[in-house]
């Protein structure tokens, strides 16, 4: 064997040529560390107390659409506490424990949320207040490892919507899959806005490197190390309309309910309003278990966003949609009339008609505008469960509208696989027909997808997928749209809409419509009221409406929990939104109304029944 | 043939067992502020480190050149085992009852042996296509099984030093480029300044040397899609991984990790000066401040405990055993032996180089130990089987030099 004839001695040389140049760049780096910069690193390890100091970010803010804050940052202390150096040092954790009244087991859990981590000062408690502050401080050379941090809170100039405006709180260890770029005990949206758009608005940590005494205070930047200064978050325009909102949670007051007004043509949500709710502060700073544990388990459920995550039957306001499906699908067409004497016998069992004494002959037109019953008894039967969902589902039902708001309940909007699932295959009668075609039975929205149901129909058959954030602004000022506003056809044909859209507005323009009592000469409103049986106790009032008819600016849905009436309770509400957004004054309507009571005192007249 | 007493190689045990030995007071000093037990253990490997390098010392070469393949092969299996059934804190390790090991480690062994009997076979003459592609197969498969394990440091050691055997077994310098070129536009795609910069370097290369138009433009298009698909498979790695990417491209990135152990690293390097603090006298050290200071970070504590000084006579021991190698690869008349020799030593300098460049802040946070002294068993005896094959052959072919 000839390794000459081969192998190429010169290529062996390279190879040491090579390797012995690495190692001369090892030993000059070697070198410039130990002999030249030798003073620096010397002094750093006797100390040796460099700690890594997280500098929490700002967070964004949110406005509503004129600009007018709703979510502000406020100063506040927390403290911040070194694993290693309790660890070493147990006597010094129990006179911090009876300092801050933590028990052991949950000062160890804060103190180690971060794998792996020792000498990063944590978080320990938030939002400290003044008395604790001072003993805390008056005791400080007595406990080395903590430090104190000024962060921010959340603050709220105004107390709206709180759980829309959603709350935040420290990241728990099972949210990593969620955040993969956080540590737990970072401070991160939990509800609402705050947890959706979480990523726009809590920015980036920057670091600092300190060297520190023996009692953990710092003494200055790591020389020879550039901090990384944090980067505030960008902050959210809403939608919302400010003065509306408030307006609309007045309205509500002490009511259960939740009231929902959109912008037709741009899916802007101009009020999300859900009653009964919670003083927006209670998630700012500190709250205690107890605290936490008793708006949890509050019977009236404040914590709940009854407008996304609430669900409802719709009663009555289900009918113009339940008309079209009868339109689209070619069941019927605008000259199917049915004569109600206030009720139908179905088999065995007669199924009422609200009004009692019968609506006489019936044509859609006044099966919308005087709610008959009977009408959509029949109407459903004739559709059958299949057309009826194939139908209803285009204008949204049963499905999840795509809110930018997190936990949206899809609501339910039954099939025939739903019925035959729950009831049993043929188990199902016509007279589940007739519930869900008059929106009780099965059928549940939210007061959300009603919003959106009117949209539809004020649009002539299209809408926009509602949202809350209008425009993102970054710590820069330049500003973006965030993609949240999908267009989307029902496909439904227009001219078969208006005829809908025209019975909804004899709702009010109709002597005898349901909401007459309300008509504005300033203004044409369509609506159309409901009320909703359920078995918690008194029925529900709704109302769904928008307005002006010839050119939608507004699209509104109230859903007052037991309020008996959606002609009483729920549209009053409406029409009172309605015109503070058009900037009609009450005391005009008002005035007319009087009028009205008055001449009809005089004629003798009583008004129409009430849904 | 018989191998007389005077041609027996020793100088490489004696380096060896001087490094090792070294590398054992070494573990002991960083150990002792963690685990005491790190020790025992760490001396354990280092018997069983010793008994495998006489053995590998033994073997015959050509029993080591006929089951290269079929030890290629099972290392192989081994490691898509690994990545099924795989445990330890990273997936990497093989239990078998009370031992565990990583297969990766012995992949190192397994495919310098393969490769160099690739290239001592006079069949598969390397200006061939169909040869080069074997080559890169053989080079490529382990790399690719450790790479997605994942464990990118090991990984790397391989195409390595499956190249420098292969350059050294008379591999074209063409083709060494042709090797090459994807790795470095992998490597460069992470940013697209230095993206450009290599890929026009590239095609200078390709204008210059004349390479027939066909093969170049199958090679332009493949370097183009690797160079293409690079950030996408960055965006596969797992978490940590591409926090060690970016924390080496910008350490600073990753304060609470790898960002404050290179700044620890770096304290405890510069603070050891001339002479170092002393033995088991280094605050850093015994502080317990260095997250791995008894595995991938231990070039601290020598840096510490014996300073400049004592940094420069270790890499002053390892340069003078990887010189030996290579005058023993120059020496040795059998061209099997002379490519082992070759590939051990591209493995010791490579994690040599390695390591002491990451934790003096001028390398990536790769993972990588540093050898002979880095606390770790399967890296102990593979390192030592390697060096007791090396040793063996040198013995055995020397005297016809």
């Amino acid at each position: 064997m000839n390794l000459v004839r081969r192998f190429d001695p010169s290529r062996l040389l390279a190879l040491g040529v090579l390797f012995t140049a690495l190692m001369f760049v090892l030993a000059i780096r070697l070198a410039r560390l130990q002999l030249v910069q030798s003073d620096i690193y010397l002094r750093q390890s006797q100390t040796n107390r460099v700690r890594v100091i997280e500098k929490p970010p700002l967070r964004g803010l949110m406005y509503d659409r004129n600009n007018d804050l709703l979510v502000d940052n406020f100063p506040s202390y927390t403290l911040l506490a070194i694993p290693e150096m309790f660890d070493r040092n147990p006597a010094v954790r129990d006179s911090l424990l009876k300092l801050i009244g933590l028990d052991e087991e949950e000062f160890d859990r804060r103190l180690h949320k971060i794998p792996g981590n020792r000498y990063t000062a944590v978080r320990i408690l938030r939002d400290l207040d003044f008395p604790m502050l001072a003993s805390i401080e008056e005791r400080r050379a007595h406990l080395p490892g903590i430090m104190f941090r000024v962060e921010t809170k959340r603050a709220y100039p105004v107390s709206i919507a709180p759980q829309t405006l959603g709350h935040i709180g420290e990241m728990k260890e099972d949210q990593q899959d969620r955040y993969p770029d956080l540590q737990p005990g970072d401070i991160v949206g939990l509800s609402g806005l705050e947890e959706r758009w979480n990523g726009e608005l809590i920015g980036r940590t920057g670091y600092e490197y300190v060297e520190v005494d023996a009692l953990g205070r710092s003494i200055g930047p790591l020389e020879g190390v550039d901090p990384i200064p944090a980067e505030p978050g960008s902050d959210l325009i809403l939608t919302l309309d400010l003065d509306l909102q408030n307006y609309a949670e007045e309205l509500l007051g002490d009511q259960s309910g939740a009231v929902v007004c959109l912008q037709p043509k741009t899916g802007e949500v101009l009020v999300i309003a859900s009653k009964p709710d919670y003083p927006p502060e209670t998630f700012a700073g500190l709250l205690t278990p107890d605290e936490w544990r008793q708006l949890q388990d509050d019977p009236n459920t404040p914590l709940l966003n009854r407008a996304v995550q609430g669900v409802y039957p719709p009663g009555s306001i289900f009918k113009p949609a339940v008309l079209v499906a009868g339109f689209a699908s070619e069941t019927i067409d605008e000259n199917f009339k049915i004569t109600c004497v206030g009720g139908y016998q179905l088999g065995k069992r007669w199924f009422r008609c609200w009004n009692r004494g019968g609506h006489g002959d019936v044509d859609h037109r006044k099966s919308i505008s005087e709610s008959c019953d009977v009408f959509y008894y029949l109407l459903g039967l004739r559709l059958g469960m299949d057309k009826f969902h194939d139908q209803i589902q285009r204008f949204g039902f049963g499905r999840r509208t795509g809110i930018d708001l997190p936990h949206e309940n899809e609501g339910l909007l039954p099939s025939r696989r739903y019925m035959d699932r729950k009831y049993g295959q043929g188990r199902w009668t016509s007279g589940h027909l007739f519930n869900v075609a008059i929106g009780q039975g099965d059928v549940l929205i939210t007061p959300l997808q009603a919003a959106v149901y009117v949209s539809v129909l004020a649009n002539r058959g299209w809408w926009i997928t509602p949202h809350l954030v209008k425009k993102i602004r970054r710590p820069d000022g330049s500003e973006q749209i965030p993609p949240n506003a999908e267009r989307h056809e029902t496909g439904f044909n227009p001219d078969m809409l208006q005829e809908v859209r025209e019975d909804m507005l004899q709702v009010v323009e109709s002597p005898r419509g349901t909401a007459h009592w309300l008509k504005d000469p300033r203004v044409h409103v369509a609506g159309k009221t409901g009320t909703a049986q359920n078995p918690q106790g008194p029925d529900h009032a709704l109302f769904i409406a928008f307005a002006p008819f010839e050119d939608p600016e507004i699209a509104v849905a109230v859903i007052i929990e037991h309020g008996r009436h959606g002609a009483t309770a729920a549209a009053p509400i409406a029409f009172k939104l309605i015109r503070r957004h058009l900037g009609l004054d009450e005391e005009t309507w008002l005035r007319y109304r009087w009028k009205i009571l008055q001449r009809q005192r005089q004629a003798g007249l009583q008004e129409g029944p009430i849904e | 043939m018989k191998v007389g007493r005077r041609d027996i190689e020793w100088m490489i045990p004696l380096l060896t067992l001087l490094l090792v030995a070294f590398g054992a007071i070494i573990v002991y000093s960083a150990a002792r502020s963690m685990d005491p037990t790190l020790f025992a253990r760490q001396m354990v490997y280092i018997v069983a480190g010793i008994v495998l390098f006489v053995v590998a010392a033994l073997i015959p070469d050509r029993l080591t050149f006929a089951f290269a393949y079929i030890f290629y092969t099972i290392v192989l299996l081994l490691l898509l085992l690994v990545l099924f059934v795989g445990s330890g804190p990273t997936g990497r390790w093989l239990v078998f009852g009370p031992y565990h090991m990583q297969p990766s480690e012995l992949a190192k062994l397994a495919t310098i042996l393969a490769v160099a009997r690739f290239m001592a076979d006079r069949r598969n003459d390397i200006h061939e296509l169909k040869n080069l592609l074997s080559l890169a197969i053989l080079a490529g498969l382990p790399f690719i099984l450790i790479a997605v394990e994942p464990d990118l440091g090991t990984s790397v050691v391989i195409p390595f030093a499956a190249g420098m055997v292969a350059f050294w077994g008379g591999l074209p310098l063409i083709a060494m480029v042709l090797v090459i070129s994807p790795l470095a536009v992998m490597i460069a795609s992470i940013n697209p300044y230095s993206l450009v910069a290599v890929i026009g370097l590239l095609i200078l290369f390709a204008y210059f040397s004349g390479i027939k138009l066909t093969l170049g433009l199958i090679w332009g298009t493949s370097v183009g899609v690797i160079g293409a698909l690079t950030p996408k498979l960055v965006s596969y790695l797992k978490p940590y991984q591409r926090k060690r990417l970016t924390a080496f491209l910008n350490p600073e990135a990753d304060p609470l990790g790898a960002g404050y152990q290179l700044i620890q690293s770096k304290v405890a390097i510069g603070s050891g000066r001339f002479w170092g603090k002393g033995f088991l006298q280094g605050s850093q050290t015994q502080g317990g401040f260095l997250p791995e200071q008894h595995t991938d970070f231990i070039f601290s504590v020598i840096g510490e405990e014996f300073g400049f000084f004592g940094a420069m006579v270790l890499l002053f021991v390892f340069w003078l055993l990887i010189a030996r190698l290579l005058w023993l690869a120059r020496k040795v008349s059998n061209p099997f032996s002379s490519l082992v020799i070759v590939g051990v030593v591209s493995i010791l300098a490579f994690q040599l180089v390695v390591n002491v460049g990451m934790t003096t802040g001028i390398m990536p946070v790769t993972g990588l130990p540093l050898p002979l002294i880095s606390f770790g068993g399967s890296s102990m005896v593979t390192m030592m089987i390697m060096l007791g094959f090396a040793t063996g052959m040198a013995s055995r072919y020397r005297q016809h030099g």
